[in-house]
């Protein structure tokens, strides 16, 4: 019998703390409470009827495709189908530029391992996605949080980071951005701030990683070109996912980007999962194909914006004045900041006993601050429980004020 | 911009498997033949019940399995393979991931740090090897004997390296890949009693021991371990739907002792978050309709003629100096060649003639490369191709042997 099992791990196993959001989202799981802290799209956008059709098709004409090994790059279909998509959207790519991922935590894990070693720099927003500082934390990044504003990443603290490293000799692996309707502020950056951050990491030589798994989902406001389309030099990895505008149990993303490096993350795909099910890639690609998933976006972009509507309306309506939040034009979050005095893990537990959910927003901050911030998801709840949600939620910040 | 300086350093060392751009040398060409896969014959897919499963699950769930899922898996898909199995394990006790190779991952990086050791046959599955260097493994072969693994290599080895350093023994005890040797019952027992002693993990990877098709199967490593020594906490088992219902659906799962699996869950969703859940879904309500059965039946007898003829072809085409041994199931034949002969050279006379297979130095670790083997698949071609595939790769055998610097004459 091993006594002590734990020794025999890997010291990497070993480290692995328990997330504490993950613990804290373990109490939303209790149906009577109104949550607004998963990143879920709402289940009456899920094509239901057209996937069920497209999968006959394709379980009757090419099922010796789909349920077989595919190539770790990817349904060539699907491939060419989304380069296509990004052509049009003014992308200079070709097929060898694209390749699929088990949707887009796999690509921020694989890129995680491509480029860093223990203790190599990387920067990221503050806030930023938990999932994104979850995968580069992993392989030992030291994070340097660079604060956002309502542009985006601050330019002038980024350009001091960058400049500070540079004096060091010092040089980081990339810039970690969620451009469109951030994860978790809401904040969509400016064409203006885009252009500038692309000037900068040509000057230092530094990659950007461009999250961007919201950026079909704006309904407001005018769309600015991604980071990648304005550079088009290849300065930029872009990161793609169907799982907020089809869904998210079909596990399927992309990564945009330089051939070399490509083949390198499709090196260690091939040593984490070998390919992306072949047989759900062809059904998304006949999907695309058939003109559903256009349809489908517009669908969903009406929905949200709905919910996002009367999310606003409801914050105006009971939130005391103290309490400040971003109006994003797309997407799924916005966030919240209470007074500096307030702490939303403390509140955390009597908004549960109240029944109304959401994440506590230090989660979000590689350097542990954020302690009166909190993130809100619009689109998974119904408006109904959207308004009722936001009474709950202002009634606890009250009894703290 | 230089991208070469950015990678990480095990990056910069990375290397693909190649398997991929040996079989795309050949594919296209008219009337080729080729033995180098590793792919189950398409014509075994349940397409027609899998199509009308995964239109139920969703029109009847699609609400909530369209959406994202457990990491370790939907309890419906392990409530159904533990009662498929009649395993006696907990939900807790059993991750379901994106394929084998996902969770050979997934137990890999509980497992080990870079610079640690893992022991593996000497050959073994290729796609493994790359996984463990990619992760700076120092990985150390014991050679594989008609019966299994060499014990007394391994304890050899166990003895130079000492336990601490050494984290787990990697195995496929049935129709392993690329020898198509089983195991033995007595080894199998001796080596869980070597893993006990010296606290060393055994990862056992098990795609292929329901493809029995001649002889008695034998009990599983995991199966030994808890029976016998009432010990399964060192015992990792990776089991795959791949070659019974399609690899193309990427489910398996893996056993192990809860902790291990809650281990293995974080990385998981470190890695993919979610094992994709509408073919959980549909291969959970396959097994609850008890259709499993039937259809490994009909896999059986689909491959069952294709080995025997592989056999008859190479006792008719083969010179005598080729050896193998005949495996009892699986979907792979190991070649061994005279110790002076080599594969890689063979492979290319072997396209001449319109013929492939996979040249065994691809399954040895970094380092430790044999040349004189090569593996064959018998479970894709038809069984005129195998018979007129085994001419031709005979052809280009005797070509290689009669070439000047081999030592063999037999054309002259």
């Amino acid at each position: 019998m091993v006594k002590d099992l734990e020794s025999l791990l890997s010291v990497n196993s070993r480290g692995m703390k328990k997330s504490q959001i993950r613990e804290l989202l373990k109490l939303t799981a209790d149906p009577s409470i109104i949550s607004f802290a998963g990143g879920l799209p709402a289940a009456d956008t899920f094509p239901v009827e057209e996937l069920t059709q497209i999968i006959n098709d394709v379980m009757s004409k090419e099922a010796h495709l789909a349920l077989q090994y595919g190539a770790t790059e990817g349904d060539t279909l699907l491939r060419t189908l989304l380069v296509e998509r990004y052509r049009k959207q003014g992308f200079n790519i070709s097929l060898e530029n694209l390749i699929i991922t088990t949707a887009s935590q796999q690509a921020l894990d694989l890129v995680g391992k491509i480029f860093i070693d223990r203790d190599d720099k990387i920067i990221v927003g503050l806030p930023s996605y938990l999932g994104g500082l979850s995968a580069f934390a992993n392989y030992g990044a030291e994070m340097i949080g660079i604060p956002l504003d309502e542009e985006g990443m601050d330019y002038t603290k980024l350009k001091h980071a960058l400049e500070d490293l540079n004096s060091k000799g010092e040089k980081p692996k990339f810039i970690y951005i969620i451009p469109d309707f951030q994860n978790p502020s809401g904040i969509t950056m400016s064409e203006k701030r885009r252009l500038d951050i692309l000037e900068l990491a040509k000057k230092y030589d530094v990659l950007i990683i461009e999250d961007s798994p919201y950026r079909e989902l704006r309904f407001e406001g005018t769309e600015v070109q991604t980071l990648y389309a304005l550079d088009n030099t290849e300065q930029v990895l872009t990161l793609g996912t169907f799982s907020k505008i089809f869904a998210p149990g079909f596990r399927i993303g992309w990564v945009i980007g330089n051939k070399e490096i490509l083949d390198k993350i499709v090196m260690a795909k091939q040593a984490t999962d070998l390919c992306t099910p072949p047989f759900t890639q062809r059904i998304v690609a006949r999907y695309i194909e058939k003109g559903y998933l256009d349809k489908n976006i517009e669908k969903i972009k009406i929905m949200y914006r709905e919910k996002r509507d009367v999310m606003l309306k409801a914050f105006e309506e009971y939130m005391p004045p103290q309490i400040k939040w971003t109006c994003p034009e797309g997407g799924l979050f916005l966030f919240l900041t209470l007074p500096d005095h307030l702490d939303t893990s403390e509140l955390f537990i009597e908004a549960i006993k109240e029944k109304v959910a959401y994440v506590v927003g230090t989660a979000f901050y590689c350097d542990g601050e954020g302690k009166n911030t909190m993130r809100i998801n619009f689109s998974y709840s119904s408006k109904k429980m959207n308004v009722e949600g936001v009474k709950r939620l202002a009634d606890v910040i009250k009894k703290y004020l | 911009m230089h991208w070469n300086k950015k990678y990480s350093q095990l990056t910069q060392k990375m290397k693909s498997s190649m398997i991929m751009d040996l079989i795309e040398k050949t594919q296209g060409i008219p009337g080729f033949i080729s033995f180098a896969g590793g792919s189950p014959s398409a014509e075994t897919f349940p397409k027609k019940h899998l199509g009308q499963l995964f239109k139920q699950v969703i029109e009847e769930k699609g609400d909530d399995i369209l959406q994202y899922g457990s990491s370790g898996g939907d309890k419906e898909l392990k409530q159904a393979i533990i009662k498929e199995e009649g395993l006696s394990v907990g939900l807790d006790e059993m991750q379901i991931c994106s394929g084998a190779a996902n969770g050979i991952y997934n137990a890999m990086r509980t497992l080990i740090d870079p610079g640690d050791i893992i022991i593996v046959e000497s050959p073994t599955f290729l796609g493994s090897l790359v996984t463990f260097e990619a992760a700076g493994a120092k990985i150390l072969p014991v050679a594989m004997q008609a019966d299994g693994m060499d014990l007394d290599q391994l304890n050899d080895l166990i003895r130079k390296h000492g336990s601490k350093k050494i984290k787990f023994i990697y195995t496929i005890p049935d129709f392993q890949n690329p020898t198509g040797l089983t195991m033995s019952l007595e080894k199998r027992e001796e080596l869980v009693e070597i893993a006990l002693k010296n606290e060393i993990f055994i990862l056992e990877d098990d795609p292929y021991s329901k493809l029995r098709l001649a002889g008695t199967p034998i009990d599983s490593i995991f199966e030994i371990a808890g029976k016998k020594y009432h010990s399964q906490m060192l015992v990792i088992a990776i089991r795959s739907f791949s070659k019974l219902l399609g690899p193309g659906l990427r489910i398996a799962y893996a056993l192990a002792d809860k902790k291990i699996i809650n281990y293995m869950d974080s990385w998981l969703q470190k890695v993919n978050n979610t094992t994709e859940r509408v073919s959980q879904q549909a291969v959970a309500a396959f097994l609850d309709k008890g259709l499993l059965s039937s259809h490994k039946m009909l896999i059986t007898e689909t491959y069952r003629p294709l080995l025997k003829q592989i056999i008859t072809s190479l006792q008719a085409h083969m010179p005598y100096d080729i050896k193998w041994v005949n495996p009892q199931g699986g979907m792979f034949l190991w070649l061994e060649l005279p110790e002076d002969l080599n594969t890689d050279e063979l492979f290319d006379k072997a396209v001449e003639q319109k013929v492939a297979f996979l040249p065994g130095s691809k399954f040895y670790p970094t380092g430790y490369e044999k040349h004189n083997g090569l593996r064959l698949n018998f479970t894709f071609p038809t069984k005129e191709q195998i018979d007129e595939g085994i001419k031709r790769l005979s052809k280009a055998v005797k070509i290689l042997m009669s070439s000047p610097n081999s030592g063999f004459h037999f054309l002259d």
